[in-house]
């Protein structure tokens, strides 16, 4: 018998709360403590930074042109957004609003994919992106190191997901409203664009985010897919692996950039969240 | 300018047949009603004639060329919903312009235009709301601005009233009627509701399981229903229908017989299956109206009143001969909802003297005597001449 629930409840919030804040701001925490400290003073570390030194967030942007890594993965994270935007709308209309033979089947088809793990298919890009692969004698683009062996994969890998999404907002929006963009003079993608997304918005934009999100996260397809360079399409991740040399790692710059790669990400998400949750939500409650 | 001419057209789904071979010829500036009950056809034939759907044969003209493979937007239309289907994230003002912006008119002919809707619509003020700030009919008005403001060839209304109060619906019936005839476009307006039909159209195409019943004015809808359906559809509160034969120049039914010997009917010869089809205003209490044409009375008994103000209605139970009833009726003429003697429906003035039990004689309009063929639904005849001898009709 719990004598006071009240009370009970109320601890048992604080504990649960407290435990997902530790471990969710912990690692912000601990790279700004290594951020603050001095490069030569990084052992032992403590809870506290060993010596203050700032200068770190400076400093990443003059030993590396940091800014144009990291405005690469913000332009790779926009193409990705956009890619999906358009194929998950048109592919989220078709499913979403129309009944065709083979429906069902395509739709299993986009989810199964989804289901593989995206290292599987790395290989198989990569020899296509490096012009390996040949059709009836025509070799395919060397997109290597450029911003399409990126965007590509990671637009098609977040697609599924935005498909599903798009498909069940979309199936949402009254046939009237539809009919009556037609009839007034657009055409069905017309219609998709000025009537049925602004409508999903909502939607959309969790969508939107979310890739946005995934893209620019991204570690593998990021780091393999090009060489490195800031102005070969480079993203934040060779950024930070330029802070480290066959004889020396900058723990600090490392832990310092990534702080900074960091601040977009939480713009974004606290200028969408109120989007984001309602897209989530309606679109679980689906009527 | 436009008229709009429907051929053989057919919609089917799988192994639905929804439109069945239509033929309709819809003339310029005319004001014509689709009407019929739910799931007879009239909004997929609407919904054709706007490119929503795609007929599965026949063909579509519209001003005199072939729309059947356009898509919505070449066609001229201008389209008014059922459920108004106002785009909820636009205001007025956008929604109205929505056609002319896709159009890519420019914003000064916009301006004009908007404006002029406004004007007629009473809509002036109200440009800069959203639609969720409407009222109902303020609502139902955007929708019609939004139609007439690209002056189409042709409106289609798909039941625009359906979705508003009994009150707000004479008013925008009104209103719709003189904005039609101010703006003279052709019209096909569809309503389940046959009194819409009757106030508003100038012809009334009715459609029964997605064939066309009859395509006339409604006041020959009313006096001369081209079959038993159209009778039954058209007039409230419905039609009686009762069964009866003809033969050696009488009518003869389960509840009373009819001398026909002076109508050309007679001519028709012998029918084991006729139905025929008395408006329960053609009912009356014997010796109360004067005319002479009222058939001789007969016997029945009132089993329930009810009055609804201006008049009263007044159903009638009457002495009956089951084995009467002609056999072998075909589906077309089951399907109606045929009441019988046993339940005859009289209208009479609100202040007549009348009441539940009560023994009362009553008699016909012999004018107004419809005759149908029971097999084919069809009209045989319509009104008896005032039989120059009444008194030859038997009780």
């Amino acid at each position: 018998m719990i004598q006071r629930p009240q009370s009970v409840y109320r601890i048992l919030f604080y504990v649960a709360t407290g435990f997902f804040l530790v471990i969710a701001l912990f690692p912000i925490y601990w790279l700004t403590i290594l951020a603050l400290t001095p490069s030569e003073q990084i052992t032992n570390l403590g809870l506290l930074p060993n010596g203050f030194n700032p200068g770190a967030f400076i400093r990443v942007f003059e030993l590396v042109p940091f800014h144009l890594y990291m405005l690469n993965s913000i332009l790779l994270a926009t193409m990705a957004t956009i890619i999906v935007l358009l194929v998950g709308s048109l592919a989220g209309y078709a499913f979403g609003r129309f009944d065709f033979p083979g429906r069902t089947v395509i739709l299993l088809g986009v989810l199964v994919i989804s289901y593989f793990p995206s290292v599987t298919f790395f290989i198989p890009l990569f020899q296509l992106f490096t012009g390996n692969v040949s059709v009836l004698g025509v070799s395919s683009p060397e997109l290597f190191n450029t911003a399409g062996a990126v965007s590509l994969p990671l637009s098609a890998l977040t697609l599924p997901l935005a498909i599903y999404f798009l498909a069940t907002f979309y199936r949402q929006i009254p046939d009237g409203l539809e009919d009556a963009a037609r009839v007034e003079g657009s055409t069905r993608i017309g219609a998709l664009f000025k009537v049925i997304m602004p409508l999903s918005a909502p939607g959309v934009a969790t969508i939107a985010v979310v890739t946005f999100i995934i893209t620019y996260n991204e570690f593998f397809f990021s780091y393999l897919m090009v060489e490195g360079m800031a102005n070969q399409w480079a993203p934040i991740v060779h950024g930070l692996f330029r802070f480290q040399n066959a004889r020396h790692v900058f723990y600090n710059l490392i832990a310092a950039a990534s702080i900074i790669g960091v601040i977009p990400m939480a713009i974004l998400v606290a200028v969408a969240q109120n989007k984001i949750v309602s897209g989530l939500t309606s679109g679980a409650l689906k009527e | 300018m436009g008229n709009v001419q429907l051929t053989n057209v057919t919609k089917r789904y799988s192994d639905l047949l929804a439109v069945d071979g239509m033929d309709l010829d819809v003339k310029d500036g005319e004001f014509m009603t689709f009407v019929g009950p739910s799931g007879c056809g009239k909004s997929t034939t609407l919904e054709m004639v706007a490119g929503l759907t795609k007929p599965s044969n026949g063909t579509i003209e519209i001003d005199g060329s072939d729309v059947t493979d356009l898509p919505p937007k070449d066609r001229g239309i201008a389209m008014v919903f059922q459920n108004i289907a106002l785009f909820p994230h636009m205001d007025v003002y956008d929604n109205i312009s929505y056609g002319l912006n896709v159009r890519n008119v420019d914003k000064e002919t916009k301006d004009e235009q908007v404006d002029r809707a406004a004007e007629i619509l009473q809509l002036d003020g109200m440009l800069e709301r959203m639609p969720s700030e409407l009222s109902g009919g303020q609502r139902q008005r955007v929708g019609i601005g939004r139609a007439i403001v690209r002056n189409p060839a042709v409106f289609l209304m798909d039941e625009p009233l359906a979705n508003l109060d009994a009150k707000l619906r004479m008013h925008m019936r009104t209103e719709l009627q003189r904005i039609q005839r101010d703006l003279d476009v052709t019209t096909i307006y569809v309503t389940h509701d046959q009194e819409e039909a009757m106030t508003m159209s100038d012809r009334i195409a009715v459609i029964n399981d997605g064939e066309l019943q009859q395509v006339a004015p409604p006041l020959d809808c009313y006096n001369k229903p081209a079959n038993v359906f159209v009778a039954g559809f058209i007039g409230s509160p419905s039609m009686n229908f009762i069964n009866g034969t003809i033969s050696d120049g009488a009518f003869t039914t389960e509840a009373f017989d009819l001398d026909i010997s002076s109508s050309s009917i007679r001519t028709m010869g012998d029918n084991d299956a006729v139905i025929v089809g008395i408006r329960p205003e053609d009912v009356a209490l014997a010796g109360t109206t004067g005319k002479p044409t009222m058939s001789r009375p007969i016997t029945a008994t009132v089993d329930v009143l009810e009055p609804i103000g201006e008049q009263i209605l007044v159903y009638l139970r009457t002495e009956h001969d089951d084995s009467k009833v002609p056999t072998g009726l075909s589906d077309a003429t089951e399907a109606v909802n045929r009441t019988t003697a046993d339940e005859l429906l009289m209208s009479v003035a609100p202040d007549s003297d009348i009441t539940e039990e009560q023994e009362v004689d009553i008699a016909f309009d012999r004018r107004n005597l419809h005759f149908f063929d029971a097999v084919s639904g069809d009209a045989i005849h319509h009104g008896l001449a005032p039989a120059g001898d009444t008194t030859a009709e038997t009780g």
